[in-house]
């Protein structure tokens, strides 16, 4: 490669990095003009607003091996409120058409 | 239907500033639960509501007899017609709205309209004809739920990186979760109105919605069950994602299986929402004002024009900028580049990824949002729910 080559690629390089560098920086002043000017009402609602208990861990596996996600989703993949009963709205059943209720 | 003043036989409109119902005749005012309605059906589990329906969207929107529609609270459009009396189920509770009409447009002015890139056409559109509160449906469930997740994560191990994986299975019992009852509007927007603060709630009493639009739950009991699965695996996983080794990055749930049991009767509620319908460009907007808390949900169109001003100029002083450190290590005038100035360079360089991509996500995000905030985006029928 000659020199004139060399030098070449050097510019075409600094050339990429500024301009990556300066287009980064305009997307992210632009994002946060209009966060802050445009776009209002991202909420973000936790688990303990609406449970006290919050999560009762059953299995906890770290650094899992790949049989584990097998065994994971073979022992809780079954719904096991499937033979629960409830007493629904009726205003709930009028909008099903029927009163069949099927698995989401 | 309406109730009538008892001095003049004006009709009474719910005032949220005063908890009151007022004639705007007399200026008689009453409280809601001792105001007889002489045509209230005798069968509590029914009131009546007038329905319209709009030629453009589809909507149904349903009024007291004390409000005349004139336009589509959903798209904007004024085609709207008286289409028929209907009998509804009475909801069991009621938040009743505490923010008037002039504070949700002065929420609105302060978030929105006195900034610099909002549109001036927007801001003259912002007066009370454009601005309507309708009661939106909710159900509130207490359910069980169980969750069983299959998570992936990065460690770093030395100078290289290692993929993780994390097996998770548990459960949970939510109270008071609320879930939109209504089809037409979409759940990310109205996940954004809360939280609705149950301490306000009442007892139904259709003299509430005096001087108000309401809509009525469409949801099956299947749709119910979907809504509330979503919701409940939302606040799950965030938390689950929580309790892997904080040491792993990018943690995320790569599969997931969950169930949920709904307890007995949930609650059918009527939560306020000042709706703030306009056009622009030939686009519909909706902009929401939570009519118990105050806040404001929605994204307003920009100038684009400003925009892109404020994007070249940031673009053409950073490119400068450091344009002069490489042309001073090209050009060899290197002495004239201090320690301090290579710092502020070296922080652009590393850091410019960093910003490209929290910059490109944020702005996919608010692109999002201003898709909804348009009407026809935030009020299709089939809503999309989140799987």
């Amino acid at each position: 490669m000659s020199n004139s080559d060399s030098a070449l690629l050097v510019i075409l390089v600094y050339s990429g990095m500024m301009i990556f560098t300066a287009l980064s920086y305009a997307v992210f002043v632009t994002y946060l003009i209009l966060r802050k000017y445009s776009d209002f009402g991202d909420s973000s609602c936790k688990l303990d607003e609406y449970s006290q208990r919050g999560i009762g861990y059953y299995r906890t596996v770290d650094d899992a091996p790949a049989m584990e996600k097998r065994f994971l989703f073979t022992e809780y993949g079954e719904n096991p409120y499937e033979n629960n009963t409830h007493s629904i709205p009726e205003v709930l059943l009028k909008n099903s058409g029927d009163n069949t209720i099927e698995e989401p | 239907m309406a109730v009538l003043c008892k001095n003049c036989a004006g009709k009474l409109i719910f005032n949220p500033a005063s908890q009151k119902l007022e004639c705007n005749t007399c200026g008689s005012s009453y409280r809601p639960q001792d105001v007889e309605d002489i045509y209230a059906s005798s069968d509590t589990k029914f009131y009546d509501t007038r329905v319209y329906t709009c030629g453009h969207c589809g909507a149904e929107v349903i009024t007291s007899d004390t409000e005349s529609s004139t336009f589509c609270v959903y798209c904007g459009n004024p085609a709207i017609v008286f289409n028929r009396i209907s009998r509804e189920y009475r909801p069991d509770g009621i938040i009743p709205f505490k923010i008037t009409k002039q504070q949700a447009i002065d929420n609105i002015r302060t978030k929105f309209l006195k900034n610099p890139i909002i549109p001036k056409e927007i801001k003259n559109k912002l007066t009370p004809e454009n601005l309507r509160g309708i009661y939106i449906p909710y159900w509130l469930i207490n359910a069980d739920f169980t969750e069983a997740d299959w998570i992936k994560g990065t460690v770093k191990r030395g100078k290289s990186s290692e993929t993780r994986y994390y097996s998770r299975a548990g459960e949970m019992t939510c109270k008071n979760v609320p879930i939109d009852g209504s089809r037409i509007l979409n759940d990310d927007t109205s996940r954004k109105l809360e939280p609705f603060y149950l301490e306000d709630s009442t007892e139904f009493d259709e003299d509430y919605l005096n001087g108000f639009y309401s809509n009525i739950s469409d949801l099956s009991y299947y749709d119910l069950r979907r809504s509330a699965a979503g919701r409940c695996h939302a606040l799950y996983a965030e938390d689950v994602v929580n309790s892997v080794d904080r040491s792993a990055r990018d943690v995320k749930i790569v599969d997931s299986v969950y169930h949920i049991d709904i307890h007995d009767d949930p609650i059918y509620m009527m939560m306020p929402v000042w709706f703030f319908t306009f056009k622009h460009d030939g686009k519909p907007y909706t902009i929401l004002v939570n009519g118990q808390t105050g806040k404001v949900v929605g994204t307003m169109p920009w100038q684009n024009k400003r925009i892109w001003a404020v994007a070249i100029t940031v673009f053409l002083i950073i490119l400068a900028f450091i344009g002069f450190f490489f042309g001073g290590i090209a050009f060899g005038f290197r002495k004239h580049i201090n320690t301090f100035y290579m710092h502020v360079i070296a922080g652009l360089l590393a850091t410019s990824m960093l910003c490209f991509t929290t910059g490109t996500v944020g702005l996919k995000r608010i692109f999002k949002n201003l898709r909804l905030t348009q009407s026809e985006a935030i009020f299709r029928f089939v809503k999309k729910r989140q799987e």
